[in-house]
């Protein structure tokens, strides 16, 4: 598999701005600069940032965007085609079911309130999103630095969408489109020559996101009722995206999304989920390729010893 | 410590009773590993089962919940499970395994195996969940979000400050962000009062409590000695949230008439019908 694949680039790109999104989170909560600011600051980075973007694909476009040599034999096209066919309904299937918003699940989260108050209040927490009254203690820094209400005000002040509707439907697809990426690109490195295999995985991970959908802490549930949420983000698309990277060897890609999460979910001093996944599967790979490495060093020796005995 | 363990192990017992991911996940690694099928993704797939097995047994559980902070509950340790990836990988060798050859006898029985592999799946779900709970949330949602945008209607330019049922106080702020409460959600939703130091003191406790007696009393029936009391602490009660700023009391259409009366003499000011609610203003 090539080393980035659009899939990889779009992936990066919303990194990218989940990072923007943070430096003028941070910009304005610790220079208390007004939310109006705050997010021409981000329009600002984010233009700059879609420039780059734009510049790199144009650049790099031949080894992005060559299409990998098709492996698959044609009478399996047939077969691949109705496959695709089935995800695509699934998947338009759960963009419904997000877009009904008959499953919202809020408890214990306050994104639309806290979005609210930073587009009343014309700041960031100034005043309690569950009152509407200043803080009279305040609030834990560890949460305050968090950037996503940032994100999601800003995107709100640009269109002049409502806070709900933005947070509960809008992002929520967005995000279970991003993380179909994020598995896509996993299923290119588990099945890296296998086409008609990655389809099939890519429907497994479907039905399984709708059998998820039963209870709180499943990726399916993030997914369908509360993609919104950092942890949301982090497990369907920041996740994924690190295995496929470590399957692949793609380090720098890693941190990214380790720095990604400390700026969404609130994690054990920037040591998140994705830190301990990367580390776990790193090391297990490790330890697999020494197995075969001394599995491998035997065989010859046992051939020799066979070959002494003929 | 001993705490963490307790909730290490019933934190699995919950998991596992409440669905059955985490057994497919094992069934898919089962299958993969005694077919033989496991060799290609190797490392994948033992981080799979290795990762798992570290979230069940409570020894490896309890320094991952402190490692994800005590913020969050048990299943938050799974994240770092591939359950959907190693779940989605078993299936995906055994489907395109099934459907491998192309005669049509063949083809039969892996249209037979596909079915029951996505009903076994489902099935490990709850199919739908608590549909009827969900069918009451969106009710309660609509309605706030209908009364809510009546009282902005009504009092454009205002900035109201809201007493109101709890099932419209759930809602308010999400539905206008310019509605100021004085206690919001996070008052029987506890796990909000992780984003704040702040606290609700006596009297908005007293008040919280006092309107859920106005809520029930519009009803058909509650408790006498409960009754007496919210006729009794009325006037106070009242007296307090003006104190604490509100300029807007909102009470079900149906409480008593003697109270709708109290309330005009308290505040001097009459009620005002607004759909199933009447409204006490002080502007």
């Amino acid at each position: 598999m090539r080393k980035n694949t659009f899939g990889d680039c779009l992936i990066i790109g919303e990194i990218g701005v989940i990072g923007l999104a943070e430096a003028s989170h941070l910009a304005a909560v610790f220079l208390k600069l007004s939310f109006t600011d705050c997010s021409g600051l981000f329009a600002a980075c984010l233009g700059v940032l879609f420039a780059l973007g734009v510049g790199v694909l144009i650049r790099r476009r031949k080894h992005i965007f060559t299409r990998s040599r098709s492996e698959t034999p044609a009478g399996a096209l047939g077969e691949q085609r109705i496959l695709y066919a089935v995800f695509g309904l699934i998947v338009i299937s759960q963009l419904i079911f997000i877009g009904m918003g008959n499953a919202i699940y809020r408890q214990g989260d306050m994104m639309t309130e806290t979005v609210e108050s930073f587009l009343v209040s014309d700041g960031i927490y100034r005043v309690n999103p569950m009152t509407g009254m200043p803080y009279t203690e305040g609030m834990p820094l560890r949460l305050k630095i968090l950037c996503l209400p940032t994100l999601y005000g800003s995107l709100c002040r640009w269109t002049g969408i409502r806070p709900a509707f933005l947070v509960q439907k809008l992002v929520p697809m967005a995000v279970l489109l991003s993380s179909y990426g994020a598995f896509s690109l996993l299923g290119r490195a588990l099945f890296p020559t296998e086409g008609r295999k990655r389809v099939w995985f890519l429907l497994g991970v479907s039905v399984l996101l709708w059998a998820g959908a039963y209870g709180y802490g499943m990726e399916g549930f993030d997914l369908l009722c509360c993609g919104w949420r950092g942890t949301a983000i982090r497990g369907g698309v920041l996740l994924p995206w690190t295995l496929s990277l470590c399957l692949r060897r793609v380090w720098p890609g890693i941190i990214l999304c380790i720095l990604a999460e400390a700026c969404m979910v609130w994690t054990f001093y920037g040591c998140g989920a994705c830190l301990a996944a990367a580390a776990g599967l790193t090391l297990t790979l490790l330890f697999c390729r020494k197995l075969s490495g001394r599995a491998a060093d035997r065989a010859p020796e046992k051939g020799a010893e066979r070959g002494g005995a003929i | 410590m001993t705490e963490l363990f307790r909730n290490a192990y019933m934190g699995w017992a919950d998991y596992k009773g409440s669905g059955k991911m985490a057994g497919l996940l094992l069934i898919a690694l089962v299958f993969l590993w005694f077919t033989g099928k496991a060799k290609e993704q190797r490392g994948f797939l033992l981080y799979a089962a290795v990762s798992a097995a570290c979230c069940i047994l409570p020894v490896t559980a309890v320094p991952l919940m402190l490692y994800q902070t005590r913020f969050y509950d048990y299943e938050w340790i799974w994240t770092i499970v591939p359950l959907t990836g190693a779940a989605a990988y078993g299936f995906a060798v055994f489907l395109a395994g099934q459907w491998e050859r192309g005669d049509r006898e063949s083809r039969r029985r892996a249209l037979g195996a596909t079915a029951l592999l996505v009903l076994a799946m489902g099935l490990c779900g709850s199919l739908g969940g608590d549909a009827e709970g969900r069918a009451r949330e969106n009710a309660e949602r609509k309605e706030a979000y209908a009364v809510v945008g009546m009282l902005s209607q009504r009092y454009p330019g205002e900035e109201l400050c809201l007493l109101a049922p709890r099932n419209i106080l759930e809602y308010a702020r999400e539905a206008d962000g310019r509605i100021r409460l004085v206690y919001g959600r996070n008052l029987w939703d506890e796990s909000l009062n992780a984003y704040a130091y702040d606290t609700y003191d006596e009297k908005a406790l007293l008040l919280y409590r006092w309107m859920d007696w106005v809520e029930q009393s519009a009803g058909v029936w509650m408790p006498e000695e409960d009754r007496e009391e919210m006729f009794d602490t009325l006037e106070e009660r009242t007296k307090d949230a003006a104190a604490m700023g509100v300029n807007c009391f909102l009470f079900p259409a149906g409480v008593p008439s003697e109270m709708t009366e109290r309330m005009e003499s308290a505040l001097g000011t009459s009620a005002l019908t607004l759909g199933d609610y009447i409204v006490f203003t002080l502007f």
